[in-house]
């Protein structure tokens, strides 16, 4: 909650909200409710029960966060690219309006579409009834592996709100992960201070630098936070992928390591995803992409979001301290365990062993 | 007293919080707040009597790495103060690994990862023993 922006349910919020829609969506809309969901430790997710023209909808309104641990938000951008998906094979939410006004209701915000299904997250998977039947799993994990497909088939060439997260300076010798490496470290430091950033931090930052695939420009669109928990599920089919905050360009493998991620199938380490075995992964990914698996750069991006993810608990208690959800302080009971992961699989590649 | 009785002070904190204030929350996402705060009272009571061996063990873990003196931290005997400068010295010590070659540089990283692994399993000793109290607490972390 970021304690310092009023409520939805707040009267005078709702005035003005109701004002802008009526100016810009229909001038015959009505609140008739808002509910705040418990989705998302950065922006808040708000459910708006709407008379639209005389018609009952209820539409999802996401405000943008002012402070959290991806601080700075840029909503617009993420806007930008749902709306760049909209006629492509990725099921994204249709997005009714977008507002950078941040004097409506505090900060700038979007209503959208408001998709059916089910959204469970990688922590809660396994009290699904269904997640125990592995045929609904190798389903489930057939779909996450298409889903990522048809990402990586958007022609972020040809649209500019796509091809601007290109980073400034990429090439084949500097892979557009480099940027966003050091950017995570420039803002660590920002934060903490240059020298009191983790040890841990520092150092995968240097060996990620000192790692990174080079030669290949087969970049793709990248969701960049791709895991179970920003799907929405109806039965074994993806009808809405979420939470496009992270998007940028980068390497086929990026989203792959970051649903690969160690720390995220805790419970069920031998299942990628949470969802299948490496072996079955393997070959979901060879029949949908008609390609093997790059087993070393997937690994490099595996390291690359552990530490994404270790970067998250610290600007998130750092984040907590400056009045964001107080939920996003409580990473720091897994800074030793993603940190010892990072040395781990750090030696692990070192070594040869692309063991997930 | 006053250092002996924080730990349990913080655990009754947390206890008070979610017996006596939660079910008369009843904005769901104040209640996530508070239930946050509860199991950042707990899990902070849970280590307190092991937080400054801890603090202690893991300052001399990463001043090893980093070729320092832990025993001689600049700031004097502030605890905190000599973990920052662990920190500081071993951030140092990462940079300029990485400017070696050969050999050298090989030592030299894999001491530093050693000490880093050393201090993250010796916090992660402080972290599970009292984070297992609030595995089954409502709410979620980050």
């Amino acid at each position: 909650m970021a304690a310092e922006l009023p409520g939805l349910d707040d009267p005078a919020v709702q005035a003005s909200l109701t004002a802008h829609l009526r100016a810009h969506l229909s001038d015959e809309v009505v609140i008739d409710g808002v509910r705040r969901t418990d989705g998302g430790f950065s922006s808040e997710t708000w459910f708006l029960d709407l008379r639209l023209d005389g018609r009952p909808e209820c539409l999802v309104l996401r405000r943008q966060a002012v402070v959290g641990p991806l601080e700075p938000y840029d909503l617009g951008r993420e806007v930008g690219v749902i709306q760049a998906l909209r006629d492509s094979r990725v099921p994204v939410p249709e997005i009714r309006l977008y507002c950078d006004d941040g004097e409506v209701i505090g900060a700038p915000f979007v209503l959208m579409e408001r998709i059916e299904g089910t959204i469970p997250d990688y922590r809660n998977l396994p009290e699904l009834p269904a997640w125990s039947d592995p045929p609904v799993r190798s389903a489930m994990g057939r779909e996450v592996v298409r889903t990522l497909a048809a990402i990586q088939a958007a022609d972020w060439r040809g649209d500019p709100r796509l091809r601007s997260l290109l980073p400034a300076g990429t090439g084949p010798d500097t892979p557009p992960v480099l940027a966003r490496v050091k950017a995570i470290l420039a803002k660590l430091e920002l934060q903490v201070g240059r020298r009191r950033v983790l040890p841990v931090l520092t150092e995968t930052a240097a060996w990620l630098v000192d790692h990174a695939p080079h030669g290949a420009e087969d970049w793709v669109l990248v969701h960049g936070d791709y895991r179970v928990g920003n799907f929405i599920w109806r039965e074994t089919e993806i009808v809405g992928v979420l939470d496009w905050e992270g998007a940028g360009i980068g390497d086929p493998m990026e989203d792959l390591g970051y649903a690969c991620h160690p720390i995220m199938r805790a419970r069920a380490p031998e299942l990628m995803a949470m969802l299948v075995p490496f072996d079955e992964l393997s070959r979901i990914y060879e029949r949908e992409f008609g390609r093997s698996l790059d087993l070393l750069r997937l690994h490099y991006y595996v390291i690359y979001a552990l530490y994404f993810h270790l970067h998250t608990f610290v600007t998130g208690m750092v984040a907590a301290v400056n009045g964001a959800d107080m939920r996003v302080g409580l990473g720091y009971s897994k800074l030793y365990r993603v940190g010892a992961e990072l040395i781990r699989q750090m030696q692990a590649f070192e070594e040869g062993r692309h063991v997930l | 007293m006053f250092y002996e009785a924080w730990g349990l002070l913080l655990e009754r904190a947390d206890q008070v919080l979610r017996l006596d204030v939660r079910d008369h929350v009843g904005d769901p996402a104040a209640r996530a707040q508070l239930d946050a705060v509860a199991m950042m009272l707990s899990e902070l009571g849970g280590m307190w009597p092991r937080l400054f061996e801890g603090i202690q063990a893991e300052t001399t873990l990463l001043a090893g790495g980093a070729g320092t003196d832990p025993a001689q931290p600049a700031s004097g005997p502030d605890p905190l103060q000599a973990h920052g400068d662990a920190v500081q010295a071993l951030n140092d010590r990462v940079t300029a690994a990485h400017c070696l070659l050969g050999p050298e540089r090989e030592r030299a990283l894999s001491a530093v990862q050693e000490s880093i692994l050393a201090a993250a399993l010796a916090e992660g000793e402080i972290v599970e023993t009292a984070a297992f109290r609030s595995a089954d607490r409502p709410g979620r972390r980050i």
